[in-house]
């Protein structure tokens, strides 16, 4: 009798766990569709997590206009804390216990790379969310696709920007020595070499937590370097180019695309300073143009109490792309149709995002080069050659 | 090139130096090492943020506020989380500020955690510039506070009655309380003014490090090498010890490498306790029996 | 244990080794039927506390049994992950071998912890042991092409003859096998002499010393065992995520080993066990509570501090008084 039942017992357990089991439909209902999003809600990294909004307002909006052939999009949000045990753990959970159809989210690179061999196992269809290492999409996986140009092509932004000054060839880079600087500083170096065949004359680091830039300025000063390139975050870039100023280095210093351009405004606090300073900038418009008021509303509607800035927008390229692709696949819908009508996105327009995305069977990285932003006359302007300026 | 660097090496020293000398404070008086003081320092500036943002209150009557309320906050933590410990090991009373450090950073996250933001300097002058050398007034301002705040303690606690008032309390609490000293009340006044001066240093210095939760921790542990260097406990030591690690980054970061300067402060305090622990002006401990 | 009146002991010593036995037989056979009954994500969240079983009890054995103040469980858990991870994917050494290779080395980095803990007081220590961690990530960041730096040293699936390791379930039969192997060992450790002179040294050195128990001897005994239990968790981390990095032991890991150790209770290792557990398991169960982690933790730790320095331990040890001697080396 006790054996019978025990036996009765682990059948329905092993049957109840295969139930499971990776499907092509896993997610979908006749009225459903499961959508996973996570990203650093909490931690350190919170401020990307913004993107997180943008996002979900976009699917929001989806159902609020009907759905996609009549599903609704459920969302199922997990916190990755920018943590790579945190982020495993809220990838197995999307996949295994909320069994959602597929992912949009990441924005820290460590997570998303920490990720990638479940989400490979599993096959399912994963967009990106603003995570930019180039480590994520190559070599290709066939179901993650990155919409966001990855730290590659900002470092050949930045390099070409910096050329793009008519007579520039001596380059200062000062960058972070942890593996985010790492991950800008070597595509830099090597870049520059590929391209251009020429070398950083100086190749300098920079402590995070840093409260000072002096050796690294004074360095700069006796060189002879025409152009600095500051793959610093933004604490510490707000430090450099006050510090800069303070020295009276009027050098053009080209900064990262993780940093804002308004935040470093408020934070050096002197307008005089920022007058040649340039950042990576990956949307299309600057934040408070009108073209980015309708998004900032959209994002309100659903989150009124958000502070709308621009990380809220990063993610919210890929999500467009994936919307459109969810309702190409048709009302049959399958993760392998999801993957084709991902993988035949060309030239999409998003009007967040600087240039438009392109995803082909071999290439999954939809945009290979973003933009640059400055104040012109204290105005924020988005420039891609030193011309434009 | 080299005068400059000695130049910012004082002024990042002068940060250190005001920062340690909060600690030392405590440490003379109560022989706890608070290791949520960069907190304080943090949390200092960020009460004066508030009271200049929220208040529009004018820059110095914010700072004092800040000091004044950092002041009673100091004696709260005594009161409600040090004191009930008192007879405990001390590894607990170690763990117990860290606990609080971890607490406070977590209350300024939720606050400002997505943000770093800016907070006025006391005195907006342009750069001084004496020949090739550039100094700012909010340099020469630490430097100042730092120089008096020394000065101000060390006659406190060698020749006033308040400096003997310590040296019993701290030596033998048994003992001092028996001659009449209330010795809880000067263990919260002490954490106060500790607390205070974490204040201080925070005003001054978050103008140029910029106001972010964090920011406390990275002093931290300079501001131990600091006092690790000079002795922990001595005044002058704590002042040197600054100084010294303050130029000695400046030094290896502008002629070794840049990414020397990160480890420099954790280098010093390896080599300083293993080779001669009581730093350069410290006394050895005595065990008791 | 006789005490049932009117039965001869050997009668009662007999019922109670069977029904102990039985017990012991179905923990065994629920321990083992675990995959069955859990998802990929309850897998995953069951191996990381193991691991964090292992920390926990590691730290406790110098925080704990021996009383020092020695901060380096974070850098000793990133010695044992980084030496699984270099030997296996630098040099080819197979997992099996890579284990107990990195349980040596960081038991020998225990070792020379231990060296200058036994001159340094309390704070000192403290200090020192923080800076070390905070010295060896520097290490592992500017480490170049062994550390892989802060993007991360990858892991290939490990084989245990020739055994591909890839699932959660089949990582949990393995770091199962592992965490009791040591956990016992320890227990059995901490029963010993070895143990109690851990107990006598903490309480007062010099009276101990007066006793014939050397105390630097046995110091070291303690750090270098408790390297090599955090060193076997951390080679067992590296194996779990499948990619290390150097931000994944700093001070913040540092702070969650002393919280499972204080909410168990210092000095007790049962106690260690279940703060693990409940600190592991309980963020998962709030998973969507964002935003509070940091100072739910520590006020958490606070709480314990002030009101339950016993920790989980004490509890238990107030409600059942059979278990104080099996709990508590007091």
């Amino acid at each position: 009798m006790l054996l019978r039942r025990l036996i009765v017992t682990l059948a329905i357990a092993v049957l109840s766990t295969t139930a499971g089991i990776a499907g092509e439909t896993t997610g979908v209902t006749k009225d459903t569709i499961r959508i996973g999003i996570f990203g650093p809600m909490t931690g350190a990294a919170a401020v990307f997590g913004k993107a997180i909004f943008g996002v979900e307002a976009l699917y929001r909006d989806v159902n609020d206009h009907g759905g996609i052939y009549g599903r609704k999009i459920e969302l199922f949000r997990e916190d990755s804390a920018c943590d790579p045990a945190k982020g495993i753990a809220a990838i197995k959970k999307l996949i295994s216990q909320d069994q959602v159809f597929a992912i949009n989210g990441g924005l820290c690179s460590n997570v998303v790379i920490a990720a990638k061999p479940d989400i490979i196992k599993e096959g399912i269809p994963y967009m990106v969310a603003g995570a930019g290492s180039s480590a994520i999409a190559e070599p290709l996986s066939p179901t993650i696709f990155q919409p966001t140009t990855p730290t590659a092509g900002t470092t050949r932004d930045m390099i070409d920007f910096a050329i793009s000054k008519p007579g520039t060839t001596k380059i200062a880079i000062v960058s972070h020595s942890d593996d985010w600087g790492k991950s800008n500083h070597d595509p830099a170096v090597e870049y520059l070499k590929k391209r251009y065949n020429l070398n950083f004359v100086l190749d300098l680091t920079m402590e995070r937590g840093s409260t000072d830039a002096t050796p690294q300025l004074l360095r700069i000063k006796n060189s002879d370097a025409q152009v600095i390139v500051a793959m610093l975050y933004p604490a510490e870039t707000a430090i450099f180019v006050r510090d800069a100023f303070k020295f009276g280095i009027k050098l053009p210093i080209i900064g990262h695309s993780a940093v804002s351009l308004t935040d470093t405004r408020d934070r050096v606090g002197n307008p005089a300073a920022l007058q040649n300073f340039f950042l990576g900038y990956h949307l299309a418009y600057a934040t408070d143009a009108p073209e980015m008021k309708k998004w900032t509303d959209l994002i309100h509607k659903y989150y009124p109490n958000e502070r709308v800035e621009n990380f809220s927008f990063l993610g919210m390229g890929g999500t467009l792309v994936m919307i459109e692709a969810l309702k190409k696949a048709g009302p049959d819908l399958t993760r392998s149709k999801l993957i084709a009508a991902l993988n035949s996105v060309r030239d999409f327009d998003t009007h967040i995002q600087a240039r438009p995305i392109t995803f082909t069977p071999d290439d999954h990285v939809g945009e290979k080069n973003a933009a640059m932003a400055t104040l012109k006359n204290g105005k924020f302007t988005v420039v891609k050659k030193w011309q434009d300026k | 090139m080299l005068l400059q660097l000695i130049l910012s090496g004082i002024a990042q020293g002068s940060i250190y130096a005001l920062v340690a000398l909060g600690m030392t404070v405590l440490f003379r008086a109560t022989t706890i090492v608070n290791f949520a003081h960069g907190e304080m320092f943090m949390f200092g500036a960020f009460v004066v943020y508030l009271f200049l943002h929220l208040v529009g209150a004018p820059f110095f009557v914010a700072a004092l506020l800040g000091v004044v309320t950092l002041f009673g906050l100091g004696i709260c933590i005594e009161r409600v989380l040090i004191r009930p410990m008192a007879g405990g090991p001390h590894i607990a009373l170690a763990m117990m500020t860290v606990a609080l450090s971890y607490l406070f950073r977590g209350i300024a996250r939720i606050f400002w955690g997505r943000e770093v933001l800016p907070m006025p300097p006391v005195f907006s002058y342009p750069p001084i510039e004496i020949g090739n050398l550039v100094l700012t007034t909010q340099d020469l301002i630490i430097a100042g506070t730092m120089v008096l705040l020394v000065i101000v303690f060390m006659l406190l606690f060698h020749r006033s009655k308040l400096g003997r008032l310590a040296q019993a309390a701290s030596d033998s609490p048994r003992g001092a309380a028996l001659v009449g000293i209330n010795v809880p009340a000067f263990y919260g006044t002490m954490w106060g003014v500790s607390a205070a001066m974490g204040a201080i240093a925070g005003i001054l210095v978050a103008p140029i490090t910029l106001l972010y939760p964090d920011m406390g921790a990275q002093i931290l542990i300079r501001a131990f090498a600091a006092m690790t260097l000079g002795g922990f406990g001595h005044f002058g030591g704590a002042v040197i010890g600054g100084l010294l690690m303050g130029i000695l980054e400046e030094l290896s970061g502008g002629y070794l490498s840049t990414s020397l300067i990160d480890v420099f402060a954790f280098i010093a305090i390896i080599v300083v306790l293993l080779v001669r622990p009581a730093g350069l002006f410290g006394r050895g401990e005595v065990t008791r029996v | 244990m006789s005490d049932a009146i009117g039965s001869t002991s050997i009668e009662t010593g007999k019922r109670v080794g069977l029904r102990t036995a039985m017990i012991a037989t179905m923990a065994l056979g629920a321990l083992l039927a675990l995959p069955l009954l859990m998802n990929d994500y309850q897998q995953y969240i069951v191996n990381l506390t193991l691991i964090y079983c292992l920390v926990s009890v590691g730290f406790n054995i110098v925080l704990g049994y021996l009383g020092q103040l020695a901060f380096a469980n974070a850098a000793l858990f990133g010695i044992g992950a980084y030496s699984t991870g270099i030997l296996m994917q630098q040099l080819d050494v197979p997992f099996g071998f890579a284990l107990p290779s990195s349980v040596l080395i960081a038991a020998v980095v225990g070792t020379l912890i231990g060296l200058p803990a036994l001159r340094l007081k309390r704070y000192y220590l403290a200090i020192v042991t923080l800076v070390l961690g905070e010295l060896l990530r520097w290490t592992y960041i500017h480490g170049g092409d062994i550390t892989r730096g802060s993007s991360g040293l990858p892991i290939s699936t490990p084989k245990l003859f020739n055994f591909p390791i890839e699932s959660e379930a089949q990582k949990y039969y393995v770091f199962l096998f592992v965490t009791v192997l040591i956990l016992w060992a320890t227990r059995n450790l901490l029963r010993s002499r070895i143990g109690r002179a851990w107990v006598a040294i903490r309480e007062n050195e010099l009276a101990a010393a007066s006793l014939g128990i050397w105390p630097a001897i046995y110091k070291i005994a303690a750090f270098t065992w408790s390297g090599a239990v955090v060193g076997a968790a951390g080679a067992l981390f590296a194996i779990l995520l499948g990619r290390i990095e150097p931000e994944s032991f700093n001070l913040n890991q540092l702070l969650l080993h002393f919280t499972f150790v204080m909410i168990g209770g210092l000095g007790n290792m049962i106690g260690s066990i279940i703060g693990a557990v409940i600190l592991t398991a309980a963020p998962e169960i709030l998973r969507n509570f964002p935003g509070f982690e940091e100072i739910v933790f520590s006020l958490l730790l606070i709480g314990v501090l002030l009101f339950m320095p016993r920790g989980i331990g004490g509890i238990l040890v107030a409600y059942f008084p059979r278990l104080r001697e099996r709990l508590f080396r007091d």
